[in-house]
């Protein structure tokens, strides 16, 4: 008789059950990352994929869930890779030279001035519109793609250098400020439609 | 001459920690100057820092906003494809 009956291991660790039991942790946790329920599904399946292929190397000493979500965290950092390598340029070596050489966006006309130049936001100094321009904040945070809101939540909320976001994710240095750049300009955009819109309507 | 664009990319890389020569500084002051429209993005990106510091010290929200769970077709779609990688015989890749 073998000692590791496979009936037995496969009986512990069922991908069925897994699905059933920890199918929405993983799912919330993949959703809170990518904010798009398409991607969270399939991230949830690729990491019971993986988790079956891989089950012969769990311990058992993490427990099932904290496995999981360990496979689960692996899985999005190659698909924010995966999204960051296709959005960028990689022989480039610094924004600047992608500024001078890149053509006409929705930003700026063909000689690079701003079609819609930024205006005064009025910086909120008060309590109150302090609080309404963080919820704006966050909004406009949601809206970036994944990719963009990782790697400027990595940077700016919790404080990582570029050096460790490059390591982390193993993209090249200008792929980060790449991405950096494309955040903070979708961000700005968007507080400004939503921020000096907002401040319009109340003056009015 | 600087353009705005490249005003934009050279303002978000300085938040990043990257230095640039005296030359592109000078040219950059001298832009920033005369473009109000490049004066208040510098602002602006200097809030968006700010503002980020702020919700990074009170901590952000790990999980969307309710408790959105997996809907009854994703987990048949997963559970099938599961049963179905289970059921082949195992292969190296």
């Amino acid at each position: 008789m073998r000692p590791d009956n496979p009936d037995t291991i496969s009986h512990k660790l069922d991908p069925a059950r897994w699905l059933q039991d920890y199918g929405d942790v993983l799912y919330r946790y993949a959703l809170g990352k990518m904010r798009d329920t398409a991607q969270a599904e399939d991230l949830v399946q690729e990491t019971l994929l993986a988790a079956l292929q891989s089950r012969d190397n769990y311990s058992g000493r993490a427990s099932e869930q904290t496995w999981l979500v360990g496979i689960l965290k692996h899985k999005i950092i190659d698909l924010i890779r995966k999204q960051v390598r296709e959005s960028t340029v990689d022989d480039i070596s610094s924004l600047a030279d992608l500024a001078a050489a890149s053509g006409v966006d929705e930003l700026f006309d063909a000689r690079g001035h701003w079609v819609n130049p930024p205006q005064d936001w009025g910086i909120p100094e008060k309590a109150l519109d302090k609080q309404q321009f963080i919820e704006a904040f966050e909004h406009c945070l949601g809206r970036l793609k994944p990719a963009q809101a990782d790697i400027f939540g990595k940077k700016e909320l919790a404080g990582l250098s570029i050096d460790e976001i490059c390591k982390e994710l193993d993209i090249t240095a200008t792929n980060c400020s790449v991405m950096l750049y494309r955040a903070r300009m979708g961000l700005r955009r968007c507080l400004e439609i939503r921020w000096v819109g907002h401040n319009r309507e109340e003056h009015l | 001459m600087l353009s705005c664009k490249e005003v934009c990319y050279i303002v978000s890389e300085m938040q990043d920690g990257k230095s640039f020569p005296l030359g592109r500084r000078v040219m950059l002051k001298i832009h920033l100057s005369m473009c109000k429209g490049c004066q208040q993005m510098a602002r602006q990106m200097a809030l968006l820092s700010a503002t980020a510091r702020q919700l990074g010290e009170s901590s952000e929200p790990a999980f969307p906003a309710g408790q959105p769970s997996l809907s009854a077709d994703a987990i048949t779609r997963i559970g099938s494809r599961l049963a179905e990688e289970r059921n082949s015989p195992l292969d190296d890749n």
